[in-house]
């Protein structure tokens, strides 16, 4: 929990410098770039965590890693948040960091799980509403879940728009149990 | 019999069913982050609002007390261990809230609403906030009609008035719940035809159990119920095996329950049974919630917790009805330290104190009020004429006689003035004693008063005072009838009503043997 606010904190500064950059573009495609190796590389995530090996190390692993792929604020963020010995929350600090850009640029991203797939068709009629009742871009990741059983379920922030059968079927069990249901 | 056809049951299951596929429910959702000891903190729900009421898988429901930066702090009012971690909470959109109406007189609930004497539903049709300010100086008028306890030595030294808020506080065992219980039993009369020609407003009561055992709450009930009481009373019980969220929010459901009786123009009495161990279980919730603790490890609100209960205590002004809320909190301490933290905080929050004492107990003065400490600030408005002409005296004669008490343990002579008033002072001392369950009448406490104040059981040996009163009172209830009611009816002591006193007791001491 306590992990959270100082990731929040340094990604804020994060932000703040890639406000300040020429290209916002590079920065951020950049610490993608980051984002991605940190994920894919069970290695290197254990080195970060790691307290034994010395600042003076990791710097020069991150910087052969990274050096030359990627741009200089970057490079020096990351030799920064090593100095602070933060290397630690480089993840959550990462991910914090594209929440906050999606809220910048006005982006929400939407979970949509449904119990069948769904159309090409359907799935551009479904942004489309989803654009209207937030009023922002969205973008949308779709998964499947049998669970439901049918209809959809999407997941917008801490809203949930709830239209599957298994959510139906939940009311209605409950509206039986409290005898609410009447003869008329 | 009345035959359901197949086809019939179909449509209307039909019926139900249809509109079953079109709605899309929204809500607001977080995750659970943490949970352990009743409370819980969850992640997400950033618009959730204090004091809500959110829901948990399995039925379990809680009440959001702390939103932080980066977490939001909630107790739970169920059973901790059928939720675990990275479960989701759904919003309700509605702040802790219980049903409140009249078909809770009779029942027993929890602080929720909810009926726990296995009587089936009860049907409501209001919702009320458990949480509700108090109402301001313009809605509110004097405390001016008396509520009657039943007992000589409360309605004659500290008198309560509707509205007020009277604390009870001693020792355990010493009967505090007693005094609460007569006071409840009393209101029968309230409700009868005869308070309604007099002039006197049906009071309705409710009984709030905070951490007490589950006996203790059933003996209760079971008092209420062989007395008749529990026609007008409600009982709202979070005991002892109760998680303390629940303990916590129920003074407050008590509150609420009462202000509808209240905003509807009519008398209600909530008996708060007790709030030492309601500061305990508040203790225990905010502790849990990391607030830092301050004076005996309380946090720094338990003074609000406390006041912001007992300011919803109120006579209501007659633009509004002139309902009116009155509270009878009761603490209880320990060896009698009523310098400690809880304690001191209630006394100055109500209107007056009633302390009971072991010592008192013990040496057989029951109910052990210790009426030289007792005070009431605002129920001598309240008191009836007649009580208020008896009750002066009786304050003034038991303030010189415990003076006197002490010298007269040395045993030497005493002159004859001196003597006298001991012996005015004992026989005092013995008529304000009462059982218990057995509520006395404002005309007849009058009358009992009015006898031991102008010196006429004197003459009696100690032993006989009660003896006397019980044959005497038994006299007066069917021979002099009428004297009773004009008492209760005039609610004056007038020199004929004196004279007619005298002179049955005149009578009356000539045939009573003064030895057993």
């Amino acid at each position: 929990m306590s992990n959270l606010r100082v990731a929040k904190r340094y990604a804020s500064a994060l932000m703040a410098l890639t406000g300040d950059a020429k290209k916002p573009e590079t920065i951020a495609d950049d610490l993608l770039t980051v984002q991605s190796t940190i994920k894919s590389s069970r290695e290197l995530r254990s080195l970060l965590a790691s307290p034994v090996v010395s600042k003076e190390k990791k710097k020069a692993v991150m910087a052969e890693i990274f050096g030359k792929k990627i741009g200089a604020e970057v490079n020096a963020y990351l030799a920064a948040i090593i100095e602070k010995r933060r290397e630690d929350v480089l993840a959550e600090v990462l991910e914090q960091y594209f929440i906050l850009r999606d809220d910048q640029l006005g982006i929400v991203s939407v979970d949509v799980r449904s119990a069948v797939k769904f159309s090409a068709e359907q799935e551009k009629s479904l942004i489309r509403q989803l654009e209207s009742y937030t009023q922002k871009k969205v973008r949308v990741s779709f998964s499947l879940d049998k669970v439901l059983k049918g209809g959809f379920v999407a997941k917008v922030g801490d809203t949930t728009l709830d239209g599957s059968i298994r959510r139906q079927l939940e009311l209605l069990r409950s509206r039986l149990k409290d005898g609410s249901v009447s003869k008329n | 019999m009345a035959e359901v056809r197949p086809d019939e049951i179909t449509a209307v299951l039909r019926k139900q069913l249809s509109g079953f596929e079109k709605e899309i429910d929204i809500y607001d959702v977080g995750t659970v982050l943490q949970v352990g000891d009743g409370i819980a903190r969850l992640y997400g729900l950033s618009k959730v609002m204090a004091s809500e009421l959110i829901e948990f898988p399995n039925d379990v429901f809680g009440m959001v007390l702390n939103l932080e930066e980066d977490n939001v702090g909630c107790v739970l009012f169920g059973d901790d261990t059928k939720i675990k971690e990275g479960d989701t909470v759904k919003r309700t959109k509605r702040v802790a809230s219980m049903p409140v109406g009249e078909a809770m007189l009779g029942r027993v609930i929890n602080p929720l609403g909810q009926p726990i004497d296995g009587r089936g539903a009860i049907k409501t049709e209001k919702f009320s906030p458990l949480e509700r300010k108090a109402l301001g100086v313009i809605q509110r008028q004097p405390v001016k009609q008396p509520l009657q306890t039943g007992l000589k030595a409360i309605d004659g030294m500290v008198p309560i008035g509707r509205g007020q808020r009277e604390l009870i506080i001693g020792d355990r065992q010493t009967g505090k719940t007693a005094v609460a219980l007569d006071t409840i039993i009393n209101q029968k009369y309230t409700h009868s035809e005869k308070a309604k020609k007099d002039g006197v407003n049906p009071v309705y009561c409710i009984y709030v159990a905070i951490g007490q055992k589950g006996s203790t709450v059933a003996q209760v009930m079971t008092k209420l119920e062989e007395t008749g009481a529990m026609e007008y009373t409600a009982i709202i019980s979070a005991t002892a095996s109760d998680p303390a969220p629940l303990q916590f929010i129920a003074p407050y459901a008590g509150a609420t329950l009462g202000e509808f009786f209240r905003d509807s123009g009519r008398d209600v009495l909530v008996v708060y049974d007790d709030l030492s161990k309601h500061a305990a279980a508040y203790r225990e919730v905010s502790l849990l919630l990391r607030r830092p603790p301050g004076r005996e490890a309380y946090p720094g609100d338990v003074f609000y917790l406390h006041s912001r209960l007992l300011e919803r205590a109120s006579k209501l002004s007659d633009e509004l009805g002139g309902g009116s809320l009155t509270a009878l909190p009761i603490i209880e301490t320990q060896a009698g330290d009523v310098a400690a933290y809880i304690p001191t905080n209630v006394i100055s929050i109500t209107d007056g104190q009633i302390f009971l004492e072991p010592n008192l107990f013990n040496s057989g003065v029951r109910p052990a009020i210790n009426v030289g400490i007792s005070v009431s600030r605002v129920g001598g408005n309240a008191q009836i004429k007649a009580m208020k002409k008896v009750a002066g005296r009786l304050r003034l004669d038991l303030a010189q006689y415990r003076e006197l008490e002490a010298f007269a343990k040395f045993g030497s002579d005493l002159d004859k003035a001196t003597q006298q008033q001991l012996q005015r002072g004992s026989r005092l001392v013995e008529v304000l004693k009462q059982r218990q369950y057995v509520p006395m009448p404002v005309e007849k406490q009058v009358i009992m008063l009015y006898l031991g104040t102008s010196g006429f059981l004197d003459q009696l040996p100690i032993d006989r005072v009660l003896p006397f009163e019980k044959e005497f009172l038994e006299i007066a209830e069917t021979r002099h009838k009428d004297l009773l009611d004009i008492i209760a009816e005039k609610k004056e002591l007038t020199d004929d009503i004196t004279k007619r006193i005298q002179a049955i007791a005149k009578e009356f001491m000539d045939t009573f043997s003064v030895s057993a």
